[in-house]
């Protein structure tokens, strides 16, 4: 195997680099949840993990939804996933972190 | 005497303006209005081109051309006014150009440039931050903390000056300290992981970690790699976020600086102070 192969197969095999983040989240309008992203799906992903994150806790914060009482605009189901739609672990605990989980959700596609 | 040479050189004078006054004051008219149109002109043009094509095209090469382009033909109105024919000022004018151009080129290497453009991130003389413009005296730099610098041209050319924009990439260093005791590779592989996870790292030039000293209790660590100009601040302080976080995950402690001092025994105490042999283990401390 020559050494460009090798590179290759550990750049595909060993640790994915994505090419953006978007942060996921439910909206709720219409007396239903939406699933929405932010950028949106046209627009450039986020470059930085970090900056992902920081926008999904910070979009955390403007609202603490009632499970019971739910209200247009409430957002619910915040997370991280890539420029492929995955959920990504959250750099800050290392896990799959969720704000404001409401309702189930999708077991995550790719684990490291 | 006196008296009677101004009096002719006043008529004389009258005489040159009834002849040619009524056409030179037409002409200067035309100059003055058409340069400042054209000054209108450049810089609507120029934004019209950096908003369209500023990635692909040489803006400001072009719009210097398109103006030179457009003061000749304003001059060569302003001869043909005064009642020249305007092929033969057009073709003088022509080679007067060329001349001048000619001159510049050859001339160019000799005149002292300065080694940046409007534009440019640079580090002067202490101040770091944007060149927002340059004339015969002045640099204008504003800094990154909202200050408007003006340093003195002959300055500059005595100083050091880093141009940030000169190259496309740069080079990330960021050095840690684990223990003797922690997980070299762990923490080789984890620091690794981090930069090769980042979207704005370079695949080319691939990112390193160099086990770099082995001093003072500690295992220094040196992570290198590299990303696009325009990213480099965002992307070391976000690198160095990112580590701290995964080495807390990992359990990989980071290295507190450390020095051991060793106390002599006190004078009075059954061993020579002089002689250097004592116990390290009696009256040292960590």
């Amino acid at each position: 195997m020559k050494i460009d192969d090798a590179l290759n197969r550990i750049d595909t095999g060993w640790m994915i680099k994505p090419n953006g983040f978007r942060v996921q989240f439910d909206i709720y309008t219409d007396n239903q949840w939406n699933t929405d992203c932010c950028p949106d799906e046209e627009l450039v992903h986020l470059k930085s993990e970090v900056t992902a994150w920081r926008l999904a806790w910070k979009l955390a914060q403007t609202c603490h939804p009632d499970p019971d009482r739910c209200k247009n605009g409430d957002l619910a189901n915040i997370f991280v996933v890539d420029n492929q739609g995955n959920r990504i672990p959250s750099y800050i605990t290392g896990d799959y972190t969720v704000y404001h989980p409401q309702k189930p959700l999708k077991s995550p596609e790719r684990t490291e | 005497m006196e008296k009677l040479f101004l009096t002719k050189d006043y008529e004389r004078l009258k005489e040159i303006m009834d002849l040619y006054g009524q056409d030179l004051l037409q002409s200067m008219f035309i100059l003055v209005i058409g340069v400042v149109l054209l000054q209108w002109f450049i810089r609507r043009f120029r934004m019209y081109l950096d908003r369209t094509r500023g990635n692909q095209w040489p803006v400001k090469r072009i719009s210097a051309i398109v103006y030179i382009i457009l003061l000749f033909f304003v001059l060569n109105l302003c001869f043909v006014q005064i009642g020249f024919d305007f092929e033969t000022i057009g073709l003088f004018l022509a080679i007067i150009s060329l001349f001048v151009i000619a001159l510049v080129i050859v001339l160019r290497p000799y005149f002292p440039t300065l080694p940046f453009h409007v534009g440019n991130p640079v580090f002067i003389d202490g101040f770091f931050g944007k060149v927002m413009a340059t004339n015969m005296y002045h640099t204008h730099v504003k800094t990154f903390d909202g200050k408007m610098v003006f340093i003195p041209n002959s300055k500059i050319m005595k100083s050091v000056i880093t141009n940030y924009h000169g190259t496309p990439g740069r080079r990330i260093k960021i050095d840690v300290s684990i223990p003797y005791t922690g997980d070299l590779i762990k923490a080789k592989q984890t620091l690794e992981a981090v930069m090769i996870a980042d979207p704005r790292v370079l695949v080319t030039l691939r990112p390193q970690v160099w086990a770099l000293d082995m001093e003072g209790g500690r295992v220094k660590l040196g992570a290198r790699c590299w990303t696009d100009n325009e990213n480099y601040w965002l992307t070391k302080c976000d690198l160095i976020e990112m580590i701290k976080l995964r080495f807390d995950h990992e359990s990989i402690r980071m290295a507190l600086p450390m020095q051991q001092i060793f106390l002599r025994p006190q004078l009075g105490d059954d061993s020579d102070p002089l002689s250097g042999e004592f116990d390290a283990n009696e009256g040292g401390c960590q």
